[in-house]
């Protein structure tokens, strides 16, 4: 089985992805900025666009000595896909099983994962675009349901922490929503075409609009803590504002896991078809069950890199600075003639 | 077939008309068959013999339109009779035609056709004399509709093309016949709109049918699992319906129908999801009724598949987000049923479906019998003995309700084993188990393909399409064909004027 997803499909995934993790980074895995943190994803925009492009016109002009570029996407899926999996896991631990150990939480999203790569490209895309129209409505419906609570002076002061930590976070986000963008440069145009899709370009303006947004509403939903929170107590926070009845939480739970479901299987994805790409003698199949046992494997070595996210800033450095270099020695030996 | 036979039905008739006789009857097992017939005859001193099946074959039709005709011929002295002769100048019957190779006249004869063997020619004439009983056509049984057409498919295949062309008055409307099969050939027909479907779809169903190796193939159901895309799929990837009306509405889309002989159904593919939440009535009743049918019908299949799981979810791990008065009577109505939530549902599923399929096969005249079993037995004896909990009666009801919604039968069966699927996810994980369930289910929907094409096209992946998915929007609103039409389609251009 060769892993491929058509360009449509792989800007569905890569918009979706984008949304949840500039939401989950921001909102619960590093919320350094405060209240600042609604626009991380939009300054995260400035360093991402470029790459996506860069990434896209590679794509075009036939990814030629690709492999250093496709190695160390590999290596920041694996590391941001732990993240992931670390988050779902922790999520399912502390809504109900909080007596099962993590790490066994985590083994049936790893046989989702598996079952759901198996499908191949177009499905993990398509199943991102049916996440597109659904979550609007759960967003509504959230949104409806604690409306009455959202408290916009909990807005300010509205840079939060300042602009120091502002640009850093979103140099941050943008670290850390490259691994979700690999598919923009694994599409492939041979496989099947879809005339309805956005530009590149408004697509990832839409999603950090939308991650914004999220964000802006999430900080009116929760008072800025005053002390450093642990994990667990922001997810909490997210979750149970303590004004809301706790049964209108339901979709916003439902949400919560979609979300980062799909991060996960873009992600997944990503590392299985970069897999194969880096060996192409492998199936498919296998290629996602290594995919998969790799970012299980990064995820119970977490604590030995713990630092991660003092680390993400740089993810983005070393795959521009990478993506850059492949770009030019690409188009210096005719790519640019291919692509046109 | 043995070989012996095999080697029989190879090759051409002899001119010698008691080679050719003894040949058939050899074939066919003449003495020991009793409605293998062997009719002699003459026309204008020229032997001649009819070999048909007895009932098969129409007998007054028969005699009447070529026994008698070849019977009292006068033909001038020196004339040759030959098939040719016999075509043009005797027969009555309007569908005939020459025939050399044994094994296709053996097969014309077991479909009902009748060989008339002539002495001294190595050609015979195949008449289309089929009369055998068939039902005519009736109501649809399963696939009633409040307004519309009522009448439905039958078993002949002849009858369901005809009932075809009644409905899609055009020439571009094509039926390709096939046989599958290849020990026990079966009669199947394709039939599709010239320009309008994808000639892509059209050669791959072609292709598919063609590819089919099995030695006998009955009916629609097979064929359908012959040629289907993802046999390992919980959901089917084509319509059965038995509504002329609605394979003819198909056949304007751009979608291939294929008829089997005594199939009372047509398969409808490539199709999509959202076809199979459809039913005949969304399209009769003005836009906002068919709306507003669709929309309870898509609720009705997530209550199907996702209800109990919740149930078992938010009442095992997450009592929190339930409100505190419906907890209340949950954990009340609860408090001395012996069972885990889990056995509950599964002994009250179990319970469901048994009656489903008790009531399905067993004779109507006793089926009030069945309505007290259920409705005693398993609903007021079994919450009197505290075995089942009677919310929990209400939950199943429910998502029983939710699955009879559905109007394709093989769908209704789907969801249900993706709900029972759904409920052990909920029953292990909780919340969790139920949206890793979801997603799974979402992800391999969205993996699926009919004949090549995206299950949840036109969604995902986004295609134009007109107003008519979940909610029908006004008919003058439905300019866009089907996605599934051919780009140059005409029923694209404004006059559809069949160019």
């Amino acid at each position: 089985m060769k892993l491929r997803i058509s360009p449509s499909a792989a800007r569905a995934a890569g918009f979706v992805a984008f949304v949840a993790k500039a939401f989950l980074d921001n909102a619960v895995t590093a919320p350094s900025t405060h209240n600042g943190a609604w626009l991380c994803p939009l300054l995260a925009l400035l360093p991402v666009l470029p790459w996506a492009l860069c990434a896209d016109r590679l794509r075009r002009c036939g990814r030629r000595r690709c492999g250093p570029l496709y190695a160390v996407m590999l290596a920041l899926i694996l590391l941001d896909g732990a993240e992931n999996l670390s988050a779902i896991a922790r999520s399912a631990g502390y809504l109900a099983l909080d007596r099962v150990p993590v790490a066994l939480l985590a083994l049936p999203v790893c046989l989702a994962l598996f079952w759901c790569l198996t499908k191949n490209g177009d499905a993990v895309g398509y199943a991102a675009m049916l996440w597109t129209r659904l979550a609007p409505v759960l967003l509504i419906l959230v949104t409806a349901l604690q409306f009455r609570h959202l408290r916009p002076d909990w807005l300010r002061p509205l840079l939060g922490s300042g602009w120091r930590a502002i640009v850093s976070g979103g140099v941050r986000t943008a670290g850390r929503a490259l691994p979700c963008l690999a598919p923009l440069l694994l599409a492939d145009d041979e496989a099947e075409r879809d005339g309805r899709t956005l530009g590149l370009t408004v697509l990832l303006v839409l999603a950090a609009a939308l991650g914004a947004l999220l964000l802006t509403l999430h900080l009116m939903m929760t008072p800025t803590p005053l002390r450093p929170t642990q994990w667990v107590n922001r997810l909490d926070d997210l979750l149970v504002n303590g004004r809301a009845p706790l049964y209108t939480q339901l979709p916003m739970i439902s949400a919560w896991y979609a979300g980062l479901l799909h991060l996960l299987l873009c992600e997944g994805f990503g590392a299985a078809a970069l897999l194969q790409r880096l060996f192409p003698a492998l199936d498919g199949r296998l290629c996602s069950a290594l995919a998969v046992a790799s970012i299980g494997a990064a995820y119970a070595l977490q604590g030995t890199f713990g630092a991660s996210d003092a680390l993400s800033p740089w993810l983005y450095v070393v795959a521009a600075l990478i993506t850059a270099l492949t770009a030019l020695i690409s188009l210096g030996k005719g790519g640019r003639r291919q692509c046109a | 077939m043995d070989r012996e036979t095999d080697a029989l039905t190879a090759g051409t008739l002899s001119t010698a008309l008691d080679d050719n006789v003894k040949r058939f009857r050899a074939i066919l097992r003449g003495g020991v068959n009793s409605d293998a017939q062997f009719r002699t005859l003459a026309c204008a001193g020229t032997a001649l013999c009819a070999v048909y099946l007895e009932g098969m074959a129409d007998d007054m039709k028969l005699s009447d339109f070529a026994l008698r005709a070849c019977e009292e011929h006068d033909a001038p002295p020196g004339t040759v009779i030959d098939a040719q002769y016999l075509i043009e100048r005797v027969l009555e019957i309007a569908q005939c035609e020459t025939e050399q190779r044994v094994r296709q006249i053996v097969e014309a004869v077991v479909s009902g056709r009748t060989a008339l063997l002539i002495d001294g020619c190595d050609e015979a004439v195949l008449l289309e004399t089929r009369g055998y009983p068939a039902r005519p056509v009736g109501r649809t049984s399963n696939e009633s509709v409040v307004i519309g057409a009522q009448e439905g498919f039958v078993e002949s295949l002849r009858t369901n093309m005809t009932l075809l062309r009644r409905y899609v008055n055009s020439h571009r409307l094509i039926t390709e016949c096939f046989t599958v099969g290849t020990r026990v050939p079966s009669h199947v027909a394709i039939a599709y709109l010239d320009g309008v479907a994808r000639s892509e779809a059209v050669n791959a169903v072609r292709a598919r049918l063609k590819r089919i190796d099995a030695p006998s193939v009955q009916g629609l159901g097979a064929i359908q699992q012959h040629i289907e895309d993802n046999p390992w799929a919980l959901l089917p990837q084509m319509l059965q319906t038995e509504r002329p009306d609605r394979a003819a509405s198909c056949l304007l889309d751009g979608q291939v129908v294929i008829l089997a002989d005594n199939s009372p159904c047509a398969l409808v593919t490539p199709v999509t999801l959202f076809h199979l939440l459809h039913a005949s009535d969304d399209s009769f009743a003005r836009w906002q009724y068919g709306s507003f049918l669709r929309l309870i019908r898509a609720s009705g299949m997530l209550i199907s598949v996702f209800l109990p799981g919740l149930y078992i979810a938010l009442t095992d791990y997450h009592m929190h987000l339930l409100p505190m008065s419906l907890l209340g009577s949950i954990s009340e109505a609860r408090a001395n049923v012996p069972f885990p939530i889990l056995i509950e549902i599964l002994i009250m599923e179990f319970s469901f479906y048994l009656i489903n399929e008790a009531g399905t096969r067993m004779p109507q005249q006793i089926g009030s019998a069945l309505g007290i079993v259920g409705a005693l037995i398993l609903g007021q004896a079994a919450v009197a003995a505290s075995i089942i909990s009677p919310i929990l009666i209400i939950i199943v009801a429910i998502t029983g309700l939710g699955n009879y919604a559905m109007p394709d039968f093989g769908f209704g069966i789907g969801l249900v084993i993706c709900r029972l699927f759904v409920i052990f996810c909920g029953a292990a994980l909780g919340l969790y188990g139920v949206c890793l369930a979801a997603f799974c289910l979402l992800v391999s929907l969205c993996g699926m393909r009919s004949l090549g094409c995206p299950y949840m096209a036109p969604v995902a992946p986004g295609r134009p399409h007109s107003p008519d998915l979940l909610l029908r929007l006004p008919v003058w609103l439905q300019r866009h064909p089907l996605f599934f039409a051919a780009r140059n389609s005409w029923m694209r251009t404004r006059e559809g004027d069949g160019r």
